[in-house]
């Protein structure tokens, strides 16, 4: 049997015929996904001449040849978010080496981990094999030069959770998300689609469709971001995911979180992760700065209420599965007496020269660390010594 | 982890495991009275205090096997209260010494020794030789090496010579009124409730209750009686207070083997007036204030308890 080949073609577009899936494909040879997001790079390439003449769909049958031809890359990350906190810093961050490939909320995989809205009498095994041939043939090194893939989905996908899971037991995963307050004010700015009401689907739990009609747009807001952190933290408890804080960016890419995904980054690619984090993610022209303060300013009293009321609560959840994960005096200890430098550069200080120097290093190493840690640990070294040393 | 420029600073039993923490004491020499004022003094820089290190006593021996520390020259057992701080302090005074002063990481050894049958004696020997190799290891300079251990550790002498036979040892002791009325004034750690338990002394917990000074005179008591009774073991030598503090560069430096310079003994010959262990314990010729505190009751206890013991030691010092 002579599989078809599908080399410098992409799979951008789910198309149905009655409950069986096809994709449509469009030809970018080796040009790389450069665009902050997958949809902008299609957008282009599919008005390239070639791809405006000739249109080429397939039945899923030939993802499964092409994925028994050329398996693509294994996923070496996945990245989940809640919308507006940093994620698109991080996959900016990772795209910025020339061994990742990157893709950044692809909408046909999107549609593909929602296949049960289409194909609902698809096994979830059935579905898993979709998503995996989907990635194989998204998964294709470009340049030649790719190594690790890293995924990033839409804020959504977190509900797909499971399916993906399945296709993929193994592959580490975070979770991006930031304080609920300056999410809501972004989110009020320019609404993520997932927001848009009806983008989530049938299937949004605890929300009767009859009532969503009639909700005021903030608090369908809220509420739709107060589930995808739930779920999230209860995804981060039972499959080892990894909650990445909006305040821990940029240093923890090249920290913690390279660890998580098992990379091992060179001091040239540190430099070049930390050269990607001067730029604002979204518009690569204008320098990322921490815009905080001013999204506080913006916040209104029912955006607080609306923040305070759905998401907060699943927020605090997610800081203490940070803290419990990764957090603390305890993870900053080990990583320090891993570090003799570093541990001769805090010798000597005074406290409060000490306590900085100390806060500053876990930053960068991307490791959840508070003034608070540091000072209840000094007082329990004290008394442990005081108590010991007799 | 590279473990050099670290110093155990305590051991502990964690699930049925012997375990280290250590410290980073850099070049740091251990010239205080006492090894936990060198601790003291270390751990006031957070850095050392916060990131320490902890290492099961199989990762602590295997590294001691690559980084072997001094043997020891001398230990140093007493009776509490009885000059013991003034010859560690005169000892380190010559800086070719290393000096530590009761160390806290062989205490669990050393309890253990005392309240544990269940442990092996082999064990307890290797781990205590582990440890003094690992406190032993030398500054730029420092070629002997001295142990003066805690005043209950003479209870176990015979583990120590047991994991150290041909190193000399000395017990020193004093007038036992004289120490009876200087622990009556400050009770050491040892003698409170939750510092020690009174079984290592061979006291039953519920003789220990009250009054204190009662029970201080029996530990004082078992103390001595156990270096009478360990005084032939290995190389021994039982020595008075009223001995000091020309007993240290002279006798107890030939009972060691060690022979200091005209300029280290000058160096220690010093050290008894500047020493203060504690101000109100400064070292002095105390013992006409001390028996002139000393009460009748105290006087009955020293009578009853210690006396008996103190007589057969000076009778022993005298045959030697």
């Amino acid at each position: 049997m002579s599989a078809l080949r599908f080399d410098g073609w992409v799979p951008f577009r789910l198309y149905w015929q009655e409950s069986e899936p096809g994709v449509e494909w469009l030809y970018m040879g080796s040009h790389p996904f450069g665009d902050p997001f997958f949809e902008t790079t299609i957008y282009f390439e599919i008005q390239t001449p070639f791809n405006s003449l000739i249109r080429f769909r397939t039945p899923l049958a030939a993802l499964a040849e092409w994925h028994a031809a050329s398996p693509g890359l294994e996923p070496a990350g996945f990245i989940f978010h809640l919308s507006r906190s940093g994620s698109t810093l991080i996959t900016r961050m990772l795209a910025a080496l020339p061994r990742n490939l990157v893709l950044s909320e692809p909408g046909v995989l999107d549609r593909m981990l929602r296949s049960h809205e289409r194909a609902p009498q698809a096994s979830v095994e059935q579905r898993a094999d979709w998503v995996r041939w989907l990635v194989s043939a998204l998964g294709q090194p470009r340049t030649g030069l790719e190594q690790c893939l890293f995924i990033k989905f839409d804020p959504r996908n977190v509900l797909d959770f499971p399916l993906l899971r399945l296709a993929f037991p193994h592959v580490p995963w975070i979770f991006v998300y930031r304080d609920p307050v300056e999410v809501m004010v972004s989110n009020a700015r320019s609404s993520a689609r997932f927001l848009a009401k009806g983008m989530m689907g049938p299937d949004l739990p605890g929300l009767e469709p009859r009532l969503v009609e009639d909700m005021d747009d903030q608090e369908y807001s809220a509420r739709v971001l107060g589930m995808v952190a739930q779920t999230a933290a209860r995804y981060i408890e039972s499959a080892q995911g990894m909650p990445v804080e909006y305040r821990q960016l940029p240093a923890i890419v090249w920290g913690d979180l390279a660890r998580h995904f098992g990379i091992q980054l060179t001091a040239e690619e540190i430099e070049r992760l930390q050269q990607a984090a001067a730029f604002d993610a979204k518009e690569p022209n204008r320098r990322f700065e921490s815009d905080t303060a001013a999204k506080n300013r913006e916040a209104t009293e029912p955006m607080r209420r609306m923040a305070g009321e759905w998401i907060a609560p699943h927020y605090r959840k997610l800081e203490e599965l940070r803290r419990a994960r990764s957090g603390g005096f305890p993870a900053f200890r080990g990583w320090l007496l891993d570090n003799p430098q570093l541990f001769d550069r805090l010798r000597g200080l005074d406290r409060e020269s000490f306590l900085q120097t100390a806060l500053q290093a876990a930053s960068q190493a991307g490791i959840a660390l508070e003034r608070g840690d540091l000072e209840s640990a000094i007082a329990e070294a004290r008394a442990e010594l005081a108590r010991r040393l007799v | 982890m590279d473990l050099t420029g670290w110093t155990p600073i305590y051991s502990y039993f964690a699930g049925g495991r012997l375990m280290l923490d250590w410290c980073h004491t850099g070049r740091r020499r251990f010239s205080e009275p006492f090894f936990r004022d060198t601790m003291d003094a270390v751990t006031r820089d957070f850095a050392a205090l916060l990131f320490r290190h902890q290492s099961t006593m199989e990762e602590a021996a295997e590294w001691s096997r690559q980084n072997p520390g001094m043997s020891p020259s001398g230990f140093i057992f007493h009776m509490s209260r009885c000059g013991s701080t003034l010859v560690s302090q005169m000892l380190a005074a010559a800086p070719a010494n290393r000096t530590l002063s009761e160390p806290t990481p062989l205490n669990a050894v050393v309890r253990a020794s005392l309240l544990d049958a269940s442990i092996p004696r082999a064990a307890l020997a290797d781990w205590l030789r582990t440890l003094v190799s690992l406190l032993g290891c030398p500054l730029v300079g420092e070629t002997h090496y001295f142990l003066k251990l805690e005043c209950w550790h003479a209870l176990a002498l015979p583990l120590f010579v047991e994991a150290f036979p041909g190193t000399p040892w000395i017990f020193l002791y004093r007038n036992p009124a004289e120490v009876l009325v200087s622990q009556a004034r400050v009770p050491g750690a040892w003698t409170v409730p939750c510092g020690l338990e009174p079984e290592v002394f061979g006291i039953r917990p519920e003789d220990a209750l009250a009054p204190r000074d009662r029970y201080q005179a029996r530990a004082l008591a078992a103390i001595c009686q156990a270096a009478l009774q360990y005084r032939a073991l290995g190389r021994g030598l039982l020595v008075n207070y009223e001995q000091l503090p020309e007993f240290v560069g002279g006798p107890l430096a030939r009972h060691c083997g060690v022979t200091f310079s005209p300029a280290e003994l000058e160096r220690m010959a010093s050290v008894p007036k500047g020493y203060s262990k504690t101000p109100q314990l400064a070292f002095s010729d105390d013992r006409q204030a001390k028996r002139e505190a000393l009460t009748p009751a105290l006087q009955a206890l020293v009578d009853r308890w210690i006396s008996p013991h103190f007589e057969r030691l000076e009778a022993a010092r005298g045959r030697r």
